[in-house]
């Protein structure tokens, strides 16, 4: 059907052509995407409405505990709202890096018995983890909405700190996902590290809270800034952004990226030979 | 003539851990071997890594092309590195060293319903399963009916296929498979799948798809199916090339090589020598003892070479040797029983004449015709009997003698071109008429 083009396969050749071929499976990424948004409510008693439940409830009971509790500051914003624009990028990172760590084992059955480049199933599970985060999205603006809340044009900015977020998610995904090929510990791992850094993370709290001597070590974190850039476009505080968290951020998201692009690249030949 | 596939010096090699069970290894021991080194001295070390890293080798220094068009069969047994030499060309492992050159769009089937989800339904399986072997959507959509109508279940289309019975799964899960349409297509043995009938319409459909000029890469235990599909045989034995050429030939060696090594041992008896204690005796209530005993005994060809292979086209010859311990009171008559493989009687087989009854050493022989016995493994159990004796059995020896009929590159002319199996015990050549009535 096509006209014949000649594949050379030897040690190490795989890199030839990589983006092109990449391109070239694209349907299936997108089928299984689209297998995993339509098999996970499956079987389910209320379906997709987990997208909804889930960070709905989590919002209420950090309302619960850091708001009326322990009675943090919430810099004149309804907490609940503090708490949900923290939380959003938070889930939506935490989910995207659980998944991509696991979605090569996932589909080890797939690796080893058909051809494709291996980046299509972490970047299929990272496209349903978007979609699951666009449909948060219109809770949020439900939110604003109920709490008559209106953002001004800095909104604009929210989909580039959101891109920063799929962006450290994937980076960190790669390489989680390669690794838990060959060491299956990451898959206990990963859940661990999540837990904890919800803590670390202004979820549940704003940024302001931590004492200025902490707030660079607090930075290093790159998720702090990203969710910090969410606040300040979704809530418009007065607060002026830190920038030194924001570089972090930035950088660190390109950093672990390009790193984990290439450590995934470098392992992917051998994946069906391990996993 | 411009080839398709080019392979050269191809190796793969594997690291096989034995430090521990599973390939996976814990990062653990990775974590904890900058500390062991402090522990030990370097020497211990590397004497510790060759013993727990074993390579394996599971091509060397493989060679071949396949032309445009041509449909080759790869053949060896297990861990021979067929299913390696598969990944490779599929592109789902890389190899260690050499190359292969592909000319063409390749699919590759190494089992089918890749990716199928149980919780989705047919339809969306289709499509899905479509997607992953590299079938664009518009594609899928345009042979849908057909494929639907070629895997019959056209009920269920929207039923999970977890609820699909076993059959039904892997019929929808071939037929998305069936309708690809590659300049190369790669097929593991995947075509024994479903009942009889569907089986036949696969193999129909195989052969509809691989004749059309397409290359055909195909693995298979089965002869018959090879013989049938191909033109050509990669016969490969431990990573290793052993021929490449006709399928009859390559096929015939290998049935060969498989006979002698693995199964000539454990399996094949041309011969026996009688041993108390020790071989299987058959003793019931019409057992004699003390009259006579059994010495020993073969298989032979008509040019007295003692073997367990026979041709099916040759007669050959069965022999005991026996002991009359005493002078017997009564007529000795030496028989012998034809067993299949399953243990079934074929047939006894008696002399014609009396035979001596004074005491002395005697022996048997039964001359066996070809084409008597079809294809296959038999038995044979040497008896003595006296009938007219209140215990007339004075040796029964089950299993005696183990055999195999052979058909070498499907000899027979009365086949008609049919390469497939012949069943049955006996392929006798009887005479037939074909008279015209008109």
């Amino acid at each position: 059907m096509s006209s014949p083009s000649e594949i050379v396969i030897s040690n190490g050749m795989t890199s030839k052509g990589y983006w092109q071929d990449f391109w070239r499976h694209r349907e299936m990424l997108l089928f299984l995407a689209w297998r995993d948004i339509l098999v996970r409510y499956k079987q389910t008693l209320v379906g997709a409405s987990w997208v909804i439940i889930r960070p709905l409830l989590t919002m209420l009971v950090f309302t619960m505990v850091f708001g009326r509790i322990a009675k943090l500051p919430s810099n004149d914003v309804p907490y609940p709202l503090l708490v949900f624009s923290g939380m959003l990028p938070w889930f939506f990172f935490s989910s995207a890096l659980t998944e991509c760590s696991n979605s090569l084992v996932g589909n080890s059955n797939l690796l080893s018995k058909v051809y494709f480049p291996r980046l299509i199933v972490p970047a299929s599970t990272l496209l349903v983890c978007v979609v699951d985060y666009l449909i948060s999205c219109l809770l949020l603006l439900a939110m604003l909405v109920w709490y008559a809340h209106w953002p001004d044009w800095r909104i604009l900015l929210l989909p580039i700190f959101s891109l920063f977020a799929a962006i450290i998610a994937f980076g960190l995904g790669l390489w989680a996902a390669a690794l838990n090929v060959r060491y299956r510990d990451f898959r206990h791992l990963i859940p661990f590290v999540l837990q904890l850094g919800i803590y670390v993370s202004p979820v549940g709290y704003a940024t302001t809270l931590i004492p200025e001597k902490w707030r660079f070590l607090y930075s290093l974190n790159p998720l702090v800034g990203v969710i910090d850039g969410f606040r300040w476009s979704l809530l418009g505080q007065e607060s002026h952004i830190y920038w030194p968290s924001l570089l972090i951020s930035v950088v660190g998201s390109v950093l672990v990226l390009v790193t984990g692009l290439r450590y995934f690249r470098k392992s992917e030949a051998g994946f069906a030979d391990v996993i | 003539m411009s080839y398709s596939i080019k392979v050269e010096n191809l190796s793969k090699r594997y690291l096989i851990n034995h430090g521990n069970s599973g390939s996976a290894r814990s990062i653990r021991e990775v974590l904890a071997k900058p500390f062991a080194r402090f522990k030990k001295q370097q020497e211990e070390i590397e004497v510790e890594e060759a013993r727990s890293v074993e390579q394996f080798w599971a091509l060397k220094d493989v060679s071949f092309e396949v032309g445009e068009g041509q449909r080759i069969a790869i053949i060896g047994g297990n861990g021979a590195g067929k299913s390696t030499l598969l990944k490779i060309l599929s592109r789902i492992t890389e190899p260690t060293s050499g190359s292969v050159s592909i000319r063409g769009k390749v699919s590759s089937l190494l089992e089918v319903g890749t990716g199928f989800h149980p919780e989705l339904t047919g339809r969306e399986n289709i499509f899905l399963n479509g997607a992953i072997l590299g079938m664009p959507r518009n594609e899928i959509k345009k042979k849908f009916d057909q494929i639907v109508q070629f895997s019959g279940v056209e009920k269920f289309l929207d039923t999970p296929v977890k609820h699909y019975s076993s059959g039904m799964y892997v019929r929808l899960a071939f037929s998305v498979s069936a309708w690809l349409d590659p300049d190369i297509l790669i097929v593991d043995e995947v075509l024994s799948v479903g009942d009889q009938a569907f089986q036949k319409r696969c193999a129909d459909r195989m052969k509809e798809l691989t004749g059309d000029g397409r290359t055909v890469i195909f693995v298979s235990h089965s002869m018959a199916a090879v013989k049938s599909m191909c033109e050509k045989a990669l016969y490969l034995k431990s990573g290793e090339v052993v021929s490449y050429g006709p399928v009859e030939e390559g096929a015939a060696e290998y049935v060969r090589t498989v006979m002698d090594e693995s199964e000539g041992a454990s399996w094949h008896a041309p011969e026996f020598v009688f041993e108390q204690g020790k071989t299987e005796l058959y003793v019931d209530s019409q057992s004699s003892t003390g009259y006579a005993q059994c010495i020993s005994g073969k298989v032979c060809k008509h040019t007295g070479e003692v073997t367990s292979f026979l041709s099916i086209n040759e007669p050959f010859t069965v022999k005991m040797r026996y002991q009359l311990l005493v002078d017997i009171p009564s007529e000795v008559v030496p028989n012998f029983h034809f067993y299949d493989d399953s243990g079934t009687r074929f047939f006894i087989s008696f002399p014609d004449k009396s035979s001596p009854t004074a005491k002395g050493i005697y022996e048997a022989e039964c001359q066996l015709p070809a084409f008597l016995f079809n294809t296959g493994r038999f038995t044979m159990m040497p008896v003595l009997s006296s009938y007219a004796m209140s215990t007339p059995i004075h040796f029964a020896l089950p299993n005696a003698l183990k055999f195999e009929i052979v058909e070498p590159n499907n000899l027979d002319t009365r086949r008609h071109g049919w390469g497939g199996a012949l069943p049955g015990f006996s392929r006798p050549r009887l005479d037939w008429t074909i008279s015209s009535l008109n």
